[in-house]
């Protein structure tokens, strides 16, 4: 895989389009963290988040030769990762509805006990995370792709195909919507 | 453009440094962000190979698809010239013994429906 390290993307797919498959780990090894946060942040941590994040990479060998290289590499399989994290995200909403399970999906937990013991950093973390996997996929999307994965919002406009006042009306709903969630942590936040 | 883009910032700047409350609240998103950013996303070490393993799967699964296809198609080929072959040899013996191609002569009952009384008889009965 080193030797293909240098070689340019669309060089690589190429060859990974003729079967070289050198070629192709190269290709997976430069977006399986770009994935593994998309998705990740998409569906929280838990093993689907495994199997979806290889599924991405298999969905984009498959479709290698649909692959026309207008668009980065990397936005091309960002867009395969977003889809497959929204069929999984429905597939558990219809399996909540089906074994009637309350998900909890408009309450976030309030600690019973001391609040400044929740306060820690590592905990902070996991209150935010949490209250992002609360958000409407919609909403969840954009939050993830701006400040997990770093994209510009041109990015996301071409990655979500959504225009650019749209993604920024969003982005500001999504944060909204968050600094509402985590209004029992201000004085943490601050 | 661009001057636009500097004044509006600077002016978003002086609201900024005017309104404490304003601070507090890009801190407190900042924070946010921060957190966020921060969260540890590292794939597994056997992530690359474990999705190889699938693509390789994935391939031999279809080629067994493929030749169990190719496999249904040659068994029906050889079933339909066989089939085929025995029709034509059918209708050709048929032709030789009978003198004629209709569809009675195979099922030798020409007599029967050729008789006027008979076809009556039937549609009295009926």
């Amino acid at each position: 895989v080193e030797e293909y390290l240098d070689t340019n993307e669309i060089e690589l797919v190429k060859l990974a389009k003729a079967g070289n498959k050198l070629a192709l780990a190269s290709l997976i090894l430069q977006h399986e963290e770009q994935v593994v946060k998309t998705i990740t942040g998409m569906l929280g941590k838990c093993p689907e988040a495994d199997d979806i994040s290889q599924e991405t990479f298999v969905r984009f060998y498959q479709s290698l030769d649909d692959f026309k290289c207008k668009s980065g590499v990397g936005t091309y399989i960002t867009r395969i990762a977003i889809n497959l994290s929204l069929n999984e995200i429905k597939k558990r909403k219809r399996n909540d509805k089906f074994f009637s399970i309350n998900s909890d999906n408009n309450i976030l937990q309030i600690p019973d006990t001391n609040l400044s013991q929740h306060l820690e950093n590592d905990n902070l973390k996991e209150i935010v995370n949490k209250a992002v996997q609360f958000l409407e996929p919609k909403y969840r999307i954009v939050i993830v792709l701006k400040l997990i994965d770093g994209y510009s919002t041109k990015e996301i406009s071409e990655i979500l195909n959504i225009r650019k006042s749209s993604v920024l009306t969003r982005l500001s709903r999504a944060q909204e919507k968050l600094r509402n969630r985590l209004k029992f942590y201000k004085e943490g936040l601050l | 453009m661009i001057n636009y883009q500097k004044k509006k910032q600077r002016r978003l700047n002086n609201y900024l440094s005017s309104l404490l409350e304003l601070q507090k609240e890009k801190r407190y998103l900042l924070k946010i962000r921060k957190l966020i950013i921060e969260k540890d996303y590292k794939p597994d070490n056997l992530f690359v190979k474990k999705v190889l393993s699938k693509i390789s799967a994935l391939e031999n699964e279809e080629i067994i698809t493929v030749s169990f296809n190719n496999l249904l198609y040659d068994l029906f080929k050889k079933v339909a010239i066989t089939g085929g072959a025995a029709i034509v040899l059918l209708m050709i013996i048929t032709c030789f013994s009978q003198g004629s191609l209709n569809p009675f002569s195979f099922l030798n009952t020409s007599g029967i429906f050729q008789e006027p009384d008979f076809l009556s008889c039937a549609l009295l009965n009926f």
